[in-house]
């Protein structure tokens, strides 16, 4: 697995394809939802061939269940590794979830108790999966709505003891810390303060719904105060990580979300020494 | 304390029965209580697979109108609960669960405008191929003809529509309003492909042109195509019917290969 800098990158998305590949934006790299190509061919993966000539991709997906109790789906494994071998991506990543049980699927991405007997299933599965693929995987904690009564330690807790035990990497959700310490109470600092730098693979920066009560992980807003704010605040502590903004509603034009990706690069260059990049590069 | 897995599976007896167990487990927090937390998975999952039944059959939800669909779409959630990591085959049962499922299968040419609609989809996706243009018919030496088979491009589909279906949800589309149901004995053949420029396109079948492509898609040679058509054409118009067929397919984007 690459543990490069890329820079700033986007997620992409199908409305912005053309103007990809004829206008060829200020964007350091793309990361893809996998499941969207895991398909035979049409217009998904015509433009993904085409744009993976002139950018970075990275392959995030939404469907590994890692933390299922179900058996691992080796279709869907298959249907992986077929196209990070033609896509060749820097890495890819999934979520530190649930998302199936009993061979249903809940299209979600469900929180895991905070157990060992969750860390030790993970890091069993984690294994499993990575030597089916043939590389490393990098997971991203996901935001939450509830807390477990028998969890046995914090989130962040939890992460640290999976690195240790597991020695995987992460997907650092900025966006997600803030909705959960929202939504749990916590000061979204202890968590950051926690994660150290060399278990971080990539960062995600994205929007969410503040309901008052709670707020919901909507990926539909653009990158409020809050978030940038701890972005700047664990980027001090990181160094340079290969940063990235997800929307997947309400999506703006290319030009706008590559000027909100330039707040993103202001940030690195405020924090970010050239000796610092260099020595990440 | 509950196993991971006694936890994963009350969780999922919330999304899909609204079974509560799940709210015992759940710290008290803040301002929200234990089952406004579960109704936000809850409501999340119910949305999330709504919005793929909006988006997969838009035209079939015009059609019902909201009262339906809304119906539709409940009992589909809770009766078809999604086995496949990709939400884009969610919806794949639909078209059985309207002809099954009252009122719905009392109208059948319902689950004929969900089927054509997922044709669209299968379509959309299906895998990619370099296709032949026209010149390739003057690279053809006349006696190569007899024996020559052609490859056709993945992305086509067949459709066999015994109501006016396709039609309706033509006049959905463009929005006007769509005819009164009827049925005929013998179906209409659409296909259904993705053109040059990516595009999914369809257009309706005569017979002699649906018997020949039959036998073309089965890799039977030129010459055997030609004997098919001869109940269904005078001979001396048969091999330039075919000919136009060709010219028609290839301008489609429809043949990969040419070979003797």
């Amino acid at each position: 697995m690459s543990t490069d800098f890329l820079g700033f990158g986007l997620g992409l998305r199908t409305k912005h394809f053309s103007t990809i590949l004829s206008e060829k934006p200020a964007v350091d790299w793309f990361e893809i939802i996998s499941e969207n190509y895991m398909v035979d061919g049409g217009k998904p993966r015509y433009f993904l061939d085409q744009i993976r000539r002139d950018y970075p991709i990275v392959m995030h997906g939404v469907s590994m269940s890692i933390g299922s109790t179900d058996p691992l789906n080796m279709d869907y494994l298959k249907g992986l590794k077929k196209l990070s071998e033609e896509v060749q991506p820097q890495w890819m990543s999934d979520h530190l979830c649930f998302t199936t049980v009993g061979g249903i699927n809940s299209h979600d991405l469900l929180p895991l108790p905070y157990t060992q007997e969750t860390l030790d299933h993970l890091t069993q599965r984690i294994h499993q999966v990575q030597e089916i693929l043939g590389r490393e995987m990098v997971f991203e904690n996901v935001s939450s709505y509830l807390t477990y009564e028998h969890d046995q330690m914090q989130e962040w807790e939890f992460l640290a003891s999976l690195a240790t035990q597991c020695g995987c990497k992460f997907l650092l959700d900025i966006n997600n810390i803030y909705v959960s310490s929202r939504n749990h109470g916590f000061d979204p600092m202890d968590y950051l303060h926690a994660i150290k730098p060399e278990w971080v693979q990539q960062i995600h920066l994205a929007g969410h719904s503040d309901m008052g009560t709670h707020i919901v992980d909507t990926h539909d807003h653009p990158v409020p105060d809050p978030v940038w704010a701890l972005y700047e605040e664990y980027a001090k502590i990181s160094g340079p990580k290969s940063t990235m903004i997800e929307r997947d509603d309400n999506i703006p034009s290319m030009q706008e979300l590559v000027e909100e990706l330039q707040l993103a690069r202001d940030i690195g260059d405020r924090v970010w020494s050239q000796e610092k990049r260099a020595a990440h590069a | 304390m509950p196993s991971l897995k006694d936890i994963q599976q009350e969780f999922m007896a919330l999304l899909q029965e609204n079974d509560r167990h799940l709210e015992k487990r759940i710290i008290k927090q803040g301002e929200l209580t234990n089952e406004q937390r579960a109704e936000i998975y809850r409501t999340g999952y119910r949305i999330r697979l709504r919005g793929v039944i909006d988006s997969d059959h838009e035209m079939l939800s015009l059609y019902l109108g909201d009262d339906l669909f809304d119906q539709l779409v409940e009992g589909y959630i809770d009766n078809a609960p999604s086995e496949h990591p990709s939400l884009r085959f969610f919806a794949e049962r639909l078209p059985e669960y309207l002809s099954k499922t009252e009122p719905f299968s009392n109208h059948p040419i319902l689950a004929e405008i969900a089927g054509f609609e997922r044709r669209l989809l299968h379509t959309f996706d299906s895998a990619d191929s370099d296709t032949l243009d026209q010149s390739v018919l003057q690279q053809i030496p006349a006696d190569a003809w007899p024996t020559l088979h052609f490859t056709m491009h993945p992305s086509i589909h067949f459709y066999a529509a015994y109501w006016n279906s396709v039609e309706s949800w033509q006049s959905l589309k463009n929005e006007t309003a769509p005819p009164e149901a009827s049925h005929n004995e013998q179906p209409t053949i659409w296909a259904i492909w993705r053109g040059p420029k990516k595009v999914t396109e369809y257009k309706s079948l005569q017979g002699a042109e649906w018997v020949a492509l039959q036998l073309v898609m089965q890799s039977k040679p030129f010459s055997e195509v030609c004997e098919a058509l001869q109940p269904h054409l005078e001979e001396e118009q048969i091999a330039p019917m075919l000919f136009g067929y060709i010219s028609d397919w290839l301008n489609n984007g429809w043949i990969t290969s040419a070979r003797g």
